[in-house]
Parts: structure tokens; C-alpha cells; sequence
């Protein structure tokens, strides 16, 4: 289990969605998916049958088809998700459109999305926050806020690049790890865990690539939290 | 009927070389939804893969049933295989080759014709 092994997990779980439609509707669904793990395709169907749907497909396999107005209705910002439970039978079609991210991510988003990370677990108050830091300056530039939140009953641990030198969390449940045996250099790590039923779990996991950007899943899966913890701790 | 006759055969459009199935047998192959609908795709594009067709006729469903999932599609398979594509090969319209390709082998204009009205009277009667 590593970090890595959850990212080629989630890499090869990507779904495609095939569009059918007589017209240009449904077009803008790939910018509108692009932080979701899957690819968007568009085929015309003859004018005939009026109605556009969406095919969705899972390691080359049929994983379900519904009509893209229920897509769109799900989709839009302001639904309240009911399409999905009217659909009895049929609302796990939608979950896959709910949860996991992999994406590929700029530095400033990657700071964003951590803050947000650490602010669920600020806001719920207690836990597991384990982060990984790929340079010592960045732990450092958060210090005020794991020193605030150590206070809090988190149980908070702390990864930097092996070599470096980080001043003690004194009278903290802050735990700083420089192990060097570690592979998790090359990996921006977020994870926490709520300790109770996991309602507030999540984890932002992203590799640096050679040319620099980042790749990643981003997630609110209690299971893919769960082994994220596994290969860390 | 209306001096306009919207329904009606038009023998000049009817190409001196076509070959028209037996009424019994077009009336058949168009019996049903599906394979009006299959006719209608084909009409567009063919050849298509077995299973892309799968995908057209289960998505044409689910946009007047609701969502359907891989049972549906296992079903809708079945059929397609075991009962529409005979009928429609029986009537002289498609053929399915070794590679799972289904062709439209004729599409007269007639035939055509036939299922425009079919579909469109489905959509009023629906």
C-alpha cells in the first residue's frame, strides 16, 4: 500500500461519457466535468429522436445511460440532488459524478484545496491531520495555524523532506516526522480523518511530475482516506 | 383526407432499382419501437458496432423510462440480437457481418418514409 498505488487506482477507475445528441446541447459537459476522473465524447444521433442522452462507460464496460436534462439538472448548482433519489434503482449512476477528483493541479490550487482541507478539521475540532510537505518553507509558513490547531484535540503529524531541521511544537499534539526511509517526498499530502463517523473525512493526495505540475485525486471517499492513512502511517 | 395528403405513397421517389420487402415483412420489422429506432440510427451511420447500437437503443429509452443500468443493457442486448436484427434481416433491411458490424443494406424510400411517421406519430400519441 503507497501513495501511489491509491493514485493508479483511481487513474484506472476513470469512467467515459459518451454523449448522444441530435444538436449542440450537452457540449459544454466536458468543461463543466474537467475536475472529474473522466473523459467526454459527443456523437451526433439522427434528428429523429429529439432527445440527447448520455452513455457511461467503466473499463470499456456499459455502467448506465440517462437522459441528459436529468444530467444537466443534477449538475447545475443549485439542485438539491433529487434527481438522484427519485431514480431509485438507478441514483449510483450519479456517484460517480459526486465524489472523487483527479486532476491535474497548479501550486495555487493545490494550496487552496489544502486550506480547505485544514479548515474542515479546524472547524470540526478533533481527529487526525496528517500533511505532507515537499519543502520545509511551506510547513513553516502554516506554523501559527498547526500550533493553534495542535491546542485543539487533533491529533496533527507533520512530514518534511528528509535533512531538514524543524523547530519543536512545544505544548502541542504536534508530531513532526523527518524519517528518511520515507518515499513521500515527492508527494503533497492532506488527510483527516474526523475520529468519529467519518462524515467529515478527506484527503487531497498529489505527485509532482517531472515537468513540474501536479497530479491528483481529491476526495471525500471514507475508504480512499482510510488507505491514504494506511500508506502514511 | 386532406388535399395536401401528408400520408402517402409517392411512387416517383421510389428508385426504379430498389427492392422493396414484402409488406408483411416490412410491416413486421417495423412493429416495434426498437427497431424503428434502430432503422432511424442506421439511416445515419453505418455500419455500427453491435454494442454501440446497445448503447443507442438502451440511451433512447431512458430518455422517455428514466436511467437504465448494465442488467437493462444485458437485456436490450439479448433482444436486439435474438429478435430485432432477424426481423429486420428477414425484410431484407440490415445484415450483421463476423465482426459484430451491423449494416444497413437498403434503405428505400418508402421504408424511409415509414419510419419518419411512425416515430413522429409516437411522439404525438405518447
Amino acid at each position: 500500500m503507497s501513495l501511489g498505488s491509491i493514485l493508479s487506482d483511481v487513474a484506472e477507475s476513470e469512467k467515459r461519457l459518451l454523449v448522444y445528441a441530435p444538436d449542440d446541447s450537452g457540449m459544454d459537459l466536458g468543461t463543466r466535468l474537467e475536475t472529474r476522473n473522466l473523459t467526454v465524447d459527443h456523437r451526433r444521433i439522427p434528428s429523429i429522436s429529439a432527445k440527447a442522452f448520455v452513455i457511461i462507460r467503466s473499463g470499456g464496460q456499459f455502467y448506465g445511460a440517462v437522459p441528459l436534462v436529468d444530467l444537466l439538472q443534477f449538475l447545475a448548482p443549485s439542485a438539491s440532488h433529487g434527481v438522484a433519489d427519485d431514480a431509485s434503482d438507478h441514483s449510483h449512476i450519479y456517484d460517480l459524478f459526486d465524489d472523487t477528483v483527479f486532476v491535474s493541479l497548479d501550486r495555487r490550487q493545490l494550496l487552496a484545496t489544502s486550506r480547505e482541507l485544514e479548515d474542515r478539521a479546524w472547524r470540526t475540532g478533533h481527529g487526525r491531520l496528517h500533511v505532507g510537505f515537499q519543502r520545509i518553507e511551506a510547513l513553516e509558513s502554516q506554523r501559527a495555524v498547526y500550533r493553534e490547531m495542535g491546542a485543539l484535540d487533533i491529533d496533527i503529524h507533520l512530514y518534511v523532506p528528509d535533512g531538514g531541521t524543524v523547530s519543536a511544537f512545544d505544548d502541542t499534539s504536534v508530531t513532526v516526522h523527518t524519517e528518511p526511509d520515507r518515499d513521500l517526498a515527492r508527494y503533497w499530502f492532506v488527510l483527516f480523518d474526523d475520529g468519529e463517523d467519518g462524515a467529515q473525512n478527506c484527503a487531497l493526495i498529489a505527485r509532482e511530475e517531472d515537468d513540474g505540475s501536479y497530479r491528483g485525486v481529491w476526495t471525500y471517499d471514507p475508504g480512499l482516506v482510510a488507505r491514504a492513512f494506511a500508506a502514511v502511517e | 383526407m386532406p388535399d395536401d395528403q401528408s400520408i402517402g405513397l409517392d411512387t416517383d421517389t421510389i428508385e426504379p432499382e430498389a427492392t422493396l420487402p414484402p409488406p408483411d415483412d416490412l410491416f413486421r420489422a417495423v412493429a416495434d419501437s426498437n427497431r424503428r429506432r434502430l432503422l432511424a440510427v442506421l439511416s445515419s451511420e453505418s455500419p455500427m458496432a453491435l454494442d454501440d447500437l446497445t448503447d443507442m437503443l438502451v440511451g433512447w429509452e431512458s430518455t422517455v423510462s428514466g436511467p437504465a443500468g448494465p442488467d437493462e443493457w444485458a437485456q436490450v442486448k439479448i433482444e436486439l440480437v435474438h429478435m430485432h436484427l432477424p426481423l429486420l434481416s428477414e425484410a431484407g433491411l440490415v445484415t450483421r457481418d463476423d465482426d459484430d458490424q451491423v449494416h444497413l443494406t437498403a434503405n428505400p424510400a418508402p421504408v424511409e418514409e415509414l419510419v419518419t411517421f411512425a416515430t413522429e406519430y409516437e411522439e404525438v400519441t405518447v
